[in-house]
């Protein structure tokens, strides 16, 4: 199941996966950004009001029902950091019009919508956006950045990767902060909806039963008023850990306490290692089966969880793990000892080969669901990696132990970052169940 | 127990998908559901869950109780086999993905694979039939599960959850966490442990659901062997009379959060014992919940115009053959007064009625999302698992959705969820007050 690539009139790129394998088709519409904080929370607050209606779908009621009518058609909106840059777009998902009675176009009749939304969004008769939906969008914003400030879980990544990636663009929040948010005006946020959309020149993402001719003229139907160019991307910036490790802690007022240390390395998306390094992932803890699952979690009895993810494209990993309080030490200690069993050679065959079978397995998984087959090619073309599911388990296979082993020592423990639980069971509020 | 296996083919000219159910000699049916996919995806289940703590076997005549949380503990600790082995080690050996969860009604073991799905079938059956517990192992695990319970405490929409449960329902288990608490689990012994498996792990309460590119040929060729037949047993479950109204209609807590959360409940008194009647009353409700409070609907257009609502207002319809209930749960910098909205236009619609278009329009959206399960393994397995336990036919789900009347949703929806059956559970941050 090879993508088929083609660049469409006018210079976008379509990445089409050509399969009757789904009930439903796929498109997604890409338009990345550099990640900056007057972007990413403009990206957000201009996503939301763009979902709140347009000039033929007024309001959400009416948005909602044409879509309903479309047998539920989604039209979803990502803004998700990848390295310096912000994977912004929108995913457009519907039946396969063999799997309704009318046999309707819903693809066709979702697109439409899309454009509508894009391009016909609701104005006032000054050309700019609606105060109050601007001021709602931007108080549900900042809703949900207080949310996760008081998510312990969240907070404790977030902590750690604002100390480990401080002065670089990923380590900005990704919505902004409050302040920022309730500084945006209507105004600002036309001008950026003009600036933005009018500017870029999207990367279409198709999974679904149509052949990319046909799918390119879908798009040359709804899309023509794009038109731009490619937006000048930030190059990611991979280096090596601090030479010490850095600690930051906080008190919060919940039980279990939330841990994450961030480890670092120099390496990117196109060094050769980096297929070694997701196998290092997997055997230190993306597993049931890797080391921290088996010793911090079933043999030391510390955690429910924990556990390693790696993030390719800056060369990072982190582990996460809810502990008592009082075990901290204990599981830090433990981590990092599992750290230097790797990096001392202690890996054996049995680890290796279980760890590459089971990427394997996940990258084969891949191919069974759409939006597995359109994350996976959307993070690598924004990475610049260009590689089918079938190459990367190839390079996969190639990992040696001894590939493990230097991957291992080109990370090092970069920030340790724990979110304290101040509170004991006694009093953790189900006590205060009352009646009236 | 039979002599020879015994299979039906069932098949929906509608959906373009057929499965096979196999009843196998050994008392267990087995469901074949293939599929074009790389991956297969296998589960093996029990109609035993966190509900099931008051029990006992025909021709017995006192009632065995258990702790709280032992069926998700039990689900834990099968993973560790006699010869000190995990089972997810084996599962890693052959490249596949293990896991298992528990519900209120159901213990689930499964795996996916993209390769070497006989041996992964196998290593199932296996370490699920074959129990092995020791004092020291559930000593450990009552820390890891201790953790787990934690991280459930500190996560304010299931605190919320709950106590919209408890302001539900007076006596049965469903309002106690699926993992018990800290004080129930410590009470768990080996020997609960080996009973709670003899009981509820017997092949005539179980399921094997396979779905994949897969055969029956190569399912039976596995499973033929291992499954010896065992009796089956007469499971008498413990009944409780829940009274036909809500204990109370306010649950307030305190946590770490930024916006107070809340979950509304709306308990249905009328639950029908057969579960043809359920299946019908689940495609109603879930109908009238959607009309009700989707973002297609009037409400949730007005309470998010009034800022009274974040965006994500979620609602469902959750029945079983012991309880029912609906529930609207989202954040809210005002939970009371949402309440207030919510119960009188609940309580005005169940009245009046919707009409003709807006009711198509939702059976338009009901069928789609069944459609769009038919697409992922991992769905079709769980649901038709599902579907099997709670007495429901898969592909008769899909035509009652296309068959069912307004008026008969009307008829349902009218026949319960009356004033007195709401609750409202809160939770507001530490500092308000």
């Amino acid at each position: 199941m090879k993508p088929r690539k083609i660049v469409l009139d006018g210079g976008s790129m379509l990445i089409a996966i050509e399969t009757d394998k789904f009930k439903t088709e796929m498109l997604t519409v890409t338009m990345p950004l550099p990640l900056e904080q007057r972007t990413s929370r403009l990206c957000n607050l201009l996503f939301s009001t763009l979902k709140r209606g347009c000039r033929k779908y007024p309001d959400i009621a009416s948005l909602s029902r044409h879509l309903d009518d479309l047998y539920d058609a989604n039209i979803a909106t990502m803004v998700t950091p990848t390295g310096e840059n912000i994977s912004a777009g929108f995913v457009c998902e519907c039946l396969d019009s063999a799997y309704v009675k009318s046999g309707e176009d819903l693809l066709d009749g979702t697109l439409e919508t899309l454009s509508e939304m894009l391009f016909s969004p609701l104005f006032t008769a000054e050309g700019i956006f609606f105060e109050n939906t601007v001021e709602r969008e931007k108080r549900n914003l900042c809703d949900s950045i207080r949310a996760s400030d008081n998510d312990p879980r969240i907070h404790s990544f977030q902590l750690c990767r604002g100390m480990m990636f401080k002065g670089e663009p990923y380590g900005l929040r990704s919505s902004g902060t409050v302040e920022d948010v309730m500084a945006v005006s209507a105004r600002e946020l036309t001008d950026f909806h003009s600036e933005y959309l009018y500017s870029s020149l999207p990367v279409y993402i198709y999974v679904g039963r149509r052949d990319a001719e046909n799918v390119g003229k879908l798009i040359s139907r709804h899309f023509s008023s794009f038109g731009g160019s490619l937006t000048r991307l930030n190059d990611t910036i991979v280096k090596s850990a601090s030479p010490t490790m850095r600690s930051i802690e906080e008190d919060m007022r919940v039980l279990q306490g939330k841990l994450t240390i961030g480890f670092r390395s120099d390496i990117g998306t196109t060094d050769d290692d980096v297929y070694a390094s997701i196998v290092f992932n997997d055997i230190f803890g993306g597993s049931p089966s890797s080391k921290l699952f088996r010793n911090v979690r079933e043999k030391m009895s510390l955690c429910y969880s924990c556990s390693s993810s790696l993030n390719f494209v800056k060369g990072a990993l982190f582990v996460r793990s809810g502990i008592s309080n009082e075990n901290k030490d204990k599981v830090i200690g433990e981590v990092l000892s599992q750290f230097e069993e790797i990096k001392k050679g202690n890996v054996s065959d049995y680890e290796l080969e279980c760890s590459k079978k089971s990427i394997e397995n996940y990258y084969r998984q891949v191919s069974d669901s759409a939006y597995g087959l359109e994350s996976f090619y959307r993070t690598r073309q924004l990475a610049g990696i260009d590689v089918s599911v079938d190459e990367a388990i190839e390079k996969l296979r190639e990992v040696t132990r001894e590939d493990v082993v230097r991957v291992a020592n080109r990370f090092g423990i970069d920030t340790c970052a724990f979110v304290r639980g101040t509170l004991s069971g006694e009093d953790d509020g189900e006590g205060a169940d009352y009646d009236e | 127990m039979m002599n020879n296996n015994c299979s039906v083919e069932i098949k929906s000219d509608l959906l373009h998908e057929k499965y096979e159910l196999i009843h196998h000699k050994s008392g267990l049916d087995i469901y074949v559901f293939p599929k074009n996919t790389t991956t297969s995806y296998a589960l093996f289940a029990t109609h035993y869950g966190s509900i099931d703590n008051d029990f006992m076997l025909q021709g017995e005549n006192s009632v065995t109780s258990v702790p709280s949380g032992i069926a998700h503990f039990l689900e834990h600790k099968m993973f560790t086999r006699e010869d000190g082995s995990d089972a997810f080690e084996r599962f890693s050996e052959l490249g596949a993905d293990a896991n298992a969860y528990t519900s209120y009604d159901k213990t689930v073991f499964l795996f996916s694979c993209t390769s070497n799905f006989k041996e992964c079938l196998s290593e199932l059956i296996d370490f699920v039939t074959h129990p092995f517990f020791t004092d020291e192992s559930v000593k450990k695990e009552q820390g890891i599960i201790a953790e787990e319970i934690g991280m459930y405490d500190d996560a304010p929409p299931t605190r919320c959850y709950y106590g919209m449960l408890r302001g539900l329902y007076e006596k049965h288990d469903i309002k106690t966490n699926i993992c018990g608490t800290v004080e129930s689990i410590s009470q768990i012994t080996p020997e609960l442990l080996y009973r709670c498996h003899e009981v509820f792990y017997n092949l005539s309460n179980m399921v094997l659901v396979v779905c994949g590119n897969v055969t029956a040929e190569d399912v039976l060729s596995v499973a033929d062997r291992p499954l010896s037949g065992n009796e089956p047993l007469g499971i008498v479950r413990g009944k409780v009379v829940e009274p036909p109204f809500a204990v109370r209609e306010r649950t307030v807590q305190k946590m770490q959060l930024a916006k107070p959360v809340f979950d509304i409940g709306i308990k249905d008194t009328e639950v029908p014992t057969s579960s043809h009647e359920r299946m019908k009353r689940e495609i109603a409700m879930s109908i009238v919940t959607d009309l009700l409070f989707s973002q297609t609907g009037e409400l949730y257009g007005k309470l998010y115009e009034m800022g009274l609502i974040s965006p994500g207002l979620s609602c469902a319809y959750t029945v079983s053959e012991t309880f029912g209930f609906c529930e609207i749960s989202g954040e809210s910098d005002d939970p009371d007064k949402v309440y207030a909205i919510i119960k009188e236009y609940f309580l005005k619609k169940r009245e009046e009625g919707f009409t003709e278009e807006e009711f198509e329009r939702c059976r338009k959206v009901f069928y789609s999302s069944f459609v769009r399960g038919l697409d992922s393994a991992e769905d079709i397995a769980n649901d038709l698992m599902e579907f099997v336990f709670d007495g429901y036919d898969y592909f008769g789900y899909a035509d009652m959705i296309l068959s069912i009347t307004l008026c008969e949703v009307m008829e349902i929806f009218r026949s319960s969820f009356a004033e007195n059956c709401f609750t409202l559970s809160a939770v507001f941050p530490l500092d308000e007050q």
